[in-house]
């Protein structure tokens, strides 16, 4: 059964990393991001369910809030490059190269 | 029974997920990120851990999923469901994510533990919130510590962020 | 008593805390603060003064400062004959040029970083007094050259100031370089810089070759420290600082370390007849050519820079000769009576706007008759008549110099001593005495005595000039101030000590000034001869005398120039272009090829940057995955 629950997690972190490498739209990326987090996440609990060790869970509150705080961060940025660019597409914000 | 609710559950997780990163609209992403989310706590729940679901639910598909959608309702429609949805080079993305797919199935499948304390440790006086409390504040105090610092400069870096444009 | 003696120097040093970090809100007070610091600590050097001169020889070590494996440090202080005349004149004198400096900086856009330097520098003069070892001596060492250089500098919008400054810093170098050898060698010898730990056993351990070496590399750092001879360039440059510092920094305290220095290692430099020579004989030759400039000089600063360096001349001649206490007490009159003549030289700066040549002088006595007589009493004591401060000093030096086999040194002093009695009243009776030279200019310039925050500083200095000198009375077989000193810097034993009649030897002294005197009045106020009558006559030597020997001339073409020469021909042309830069510019390039190699995958678009990051995973765990099947 471990391996089933495993495979979801291990699921939802590869469906979140196609989405950030293939979406062009700023914020589904994020929302990618925060599938990939969840997956990450939802390994822990598995492992603190098997292992017997409450310690996972704890984990996953300090994981749920640096995910919070990305998420922030990162829909500031949005608006950011929103009311910039006009544009949330991320090709847009090739800024890095110049 | 328990298989037929896991199965069940992770069908909606998986169909949730998959939607997000798929589906045009960006609302509906958003609505299929929510769902995927309540089949992860649904999930939690199978795994002994009600306060983790909860708290999924609260945070996750309550507070930042509402935070997302709000943000994109301030924003042009037009510009917010862009024609062009995928990258142009998008087959390698997808290459690489069942290449990532298949790489970490292998490691679960690899993956031996001793399965002897299964369940077990998990609550205190049967509560699960009251173990996840003592242990989080006593063994855990200083990263908690921590964990609130950091979502403070968070805070107050999307306060800055956000505050006024940058002059280029 | 161990934290009073901590607060003689912590009270200067928490002045300069405050009006250094607050300086902006200090300001209006700064003077006021700076001043109460120095007073306190001059109150508290009062405790173990009074204890030195019932006898006691107070020291404390604080804590361990350098815990090395075979040479520990303490932090000590230690306050005996010697260290407590130097307590004494230091907060004295600091005290009394800080309250006239409340008056003559006034107005002065840095008021309050001024103070801040004044109060640092005597927290560096202190440690340096008190320290207990050679190194903590190198800490105030340091220190004091330090403020000099930043005050020095202090107008450093002025090219000419903040080069002096430079100057300063870099002639001092050398000095510094042989006490540091010194230091080094007695701490070679005797495993510790402790002076408790070195002077007892100095004849057990030291050959008198290495006493010579030793003495001679210490009076190296006292060269440079004391502008002697051939490192004196530094001190006439460093009149452009403001007055106040010339006359604390650079005549009453700090040029006067050497001498401090020389007396504290009397037992390294008493097993060294040769060493002694080279001090008396340097001490000498500085006194006479130092007086020699200062006869010709005619910007009043300058003047009294020459006659510090003769006078510092004197000071060596006593340390040298081996009669330690007369060169601490002409140090002790001169800070006195020098720095009273730098006072009153400020007061005339301040009152004339600045202008500095006595050609613009004359009559000032009418416009600041206080600062007249003042100047008058200075110039008294510093030519040698009784019972003026600097008389009882200068006779000591010479007389000891005469009956220790010193003819020649005697000579040249005597000498030296109308030379200094000529150029000092020179200088009082063509600035105060004699009519207006430039008419009108002192009714434009709205020339006035000084305020009385300056006047009072110098009546006390004025004061002490005419009775400091009465420590070295005889009374009842035996002088104090000797009697005092010698407890911890006895007199080098000589075999054949000559004796003289003192009036003979106070007559002749006495006799060198009053000819002084009488031969400046006859030709400044008397004119029988004209100066100019008198310079034509000597025209190559009174040119000579105007440009300084040429000295500056001479460094800047036999040192300097051959020094930038090789600066920029091989170190910068070929050294630093050639060699350190093309290093930097290869390694610089070689990173250029590489970025160029890496670039291809610096697309600018964060998707790709994703498709790398999950290629290098990927990779990683797959070989992760093959290691475990």
């Amino acid at each position: 059964m471990i391996v089933y629950y495993m495979i979801v997690a291990v699921l939802l972190f590869a469906i979140g990393a196609t989405g950030v490498m293939i979406r062009r739209n700023f914020i589904i990326v994020l929302m990618s991001l925060e599938i990939m987090l969840n997956g990450a996440g939802m390994l822990l609990i598995i492992m603190a369910y098997y292992l017997g060790n409450i310690s996972g869970q704890v984990m996953f509150i300090f994981v749920a809030a640096v995910a919070a705080s990305e998420t922030a961060i990162g829909l500031a940025i949005a608006v950011m490059m929103y009311k910039r660019k006009g544009s949330l597409d991320i090709n847009n914000f090739s800024m890095l190269k110049k | 029974m328990a298989e037929f609710v896991f199965f069940v559950l992770a069908l909606v997780t998986i169909v949730g997920a998959l939607g997000t990163v798929i589906s045009r609209n960006a609302y509906a992403s958003a609505l299929w990120m929510v769902a995927a989310f309540l089949g992860v706590s649904g999930l939690f729940i199978m795994l002994n851990a009600p306060f983790i679901a909860m708290l999924q639910i609260i945070v996750y598909a309550g507070a930042i999923a509402v935070l997302i959608i709000f943000v994109m309702m301030l924003m042009d429609r037009r510009v917010l469901n862009n024609k062009e949805r995928f990258n142009p080079q998008y087959l390698w993305g997808v290459v690489l994510g069942v290449g990532l797919l298949a790489d970490l199935s292998a490691l679960a499948f690899k993956f031996r533990i001793n399965l002897s304390h299964i369940g077990e440790n998990l609550t205190l006086n049967g509560s699960n919130t009251k173990m996840i409390g003592d242990v989080l504040f006593k063994r855990y105090l200083f990263p908690f510590e921590i964990t609130a610092i950091i979502l403070l400069i968070a805070l107050i870096g999307a306060v800055v962020l956000t505050r006024k444009d940058i002059n280029t | 008593m161990s934290g009073i003696l901590l607060f003689v120097i912590l009270a200067p040093l928490i002045g300069f805390l405050i009006n250094g970090l607050f300086g902006k809100w200090t300001k209006p007070y700064a003077g006021v603060i700076a001043s109460l610091a120095l007073a306190t600590s001059f109150i508290l050097g009062l405790f173990p003064i009074m204890s030195v001169l019932n006898g006691h020889i107070v020291e404390y070590s604080y804590f361990t400062w350098l815990p090395f494996k075979e040479v520990t440090v303490q932090f000590g202080l230690r306050v005996d004959a010697l260290s407590a005349v130097m307590l004494f004149v230091v907060t004295f004198v600091s005290t009394m040029i800080h309250i006239y400096s409340i008056g003559y900086m006034h107005g002065d856009k840095g008021y309050s970083r001024f103070f801040a330097y004044l109060n640092l520098f005597v927290t560096s003069m202190l440690i340096l007094v008190l320290g207990n070892s050679y190194l903590l001596m190198f800490v105030g060492w340091e220190g004091v050259g330090l403020c000099s250089y930043l005050l020095i500098g202090f107008w450093y919008e002025k090219d000419t100031a903040s080069d002096a400054g430079e100057k300063a810093f870099v002639v001092n170098r050398i000095g510094d370089a042989g006490f540091t050898i010194g230091v080094l060698y007695i701490i070679y010898y005797f495993g510790s810089a402790t002076y408790s730990n070195v002077f007892p056993r100095v004849e057990d351990v030291l050959s008198p070759a290495a006493a010579t070496i030793i003495g001679l590399a210490l009076f190296l750092g006292a060269v440079g420290k004391s502008a002697q001879f051939p490192l004196y360039i530094w001190l006439t440059d460093a009149m452009e600082g403001p007055t106040p510092v010339s006359s604390l920094i650079h005549a009453a305290t700090m040029v006067t370390a050497g001498v401090y220095m020389v007396a504290r290692s009397n037992a390294i430099f008493s097993m060294a007849p040769i060493a002694q020579e080279v001090v008396a004989s340097v001490g000498a030759f500085t006194a006479f050519y130092a007086a020699t400039m200062a006869l010709t000089h005619k910007d009043i600063k300058r003047i009294l820079a020459y006659s510090t360096l003769s006078q510092l001349g004197y000071m060596f001649i006593g340390v040298g000769i081996g009669a330690y206490w007369t060169g601490i007490f002409h140090l002790m009159t001169h800070a006195f009576f020098k720095g009273l003549l730098f006072l009153g030289a400020g007061a005339v700066m301040h009152s004339m706007r600045g202008l500095l040549s006595i050609d613009l002088m004359g009559g000032l006595r009418k416009k600041m008759p206080q600062t007249a007589a003042l100047m008058v009493i200075a110039s008294l004591a510093i030519s040698g008549i009784p019972p003026f401060a600097g008389f009882f000093s200068k006779d000591a030096i010479l007389g000891h110099a005469l009956e220790f086999g010193h003819p020649v040194i005697w000579v040249v002093g005597e000498v030296t001593a109308f030379m200094t009695a000529f150029y000092m009243f020179r200088f009082v009776f063509t600035v105060f005495y004699g009519e207006e030279k430039v008419p009108g200019l002192y009714h434009e310039l709205h020339t006035h005595e000084a305020p009385s925050v300056m006047t009072i500083p110098m009546w006390v200095l004025g004061i002490m000039s005419i009775i400091g000198g009465l420590v070295g009375l005889k009374i009842g077989g035996h002088i104090p101030f000797e009697h005092l000193v010698t407890q911890i810097a006895p007199n080098t034993e000589i075999p054949n000590e000559k004796h003289y009649s003192e009036l003979i030897l106070i007559g002749t002294s006495v006799t060198m000034g009053l000819l002084g005197i009488l031969s400046a009045w006859l030709v400044y106020i008397k004119k029988i001869v004209t100066a100019k009558s008198i310079a034509n006559t000597f025209k190559p030597i009174y040119t000579l005398l105007a440009n300084t020997y040429y000295v500056d001339e001479f460094v800047a073409y036999c040192i300097v120039k051959p020094f930038w020469w090789v600066s920029e021909h091989l170190l910068w042309k070929i050294v630093d272009v050639k060699i350190i830069d093309g290093g930097v510019d290869a390694a610089g390039w070689l990173a250029g090829r590489l970025g160029l190699l890496f670039r291809i995958f610096q697309t600018g678009f964060i998707n790709q940057y994703a498709y790398w990051v999950t290629l290098g995973f990927i990779i990683l765990s797959g070989w992760y995955i093959v290691k475990i099947i």
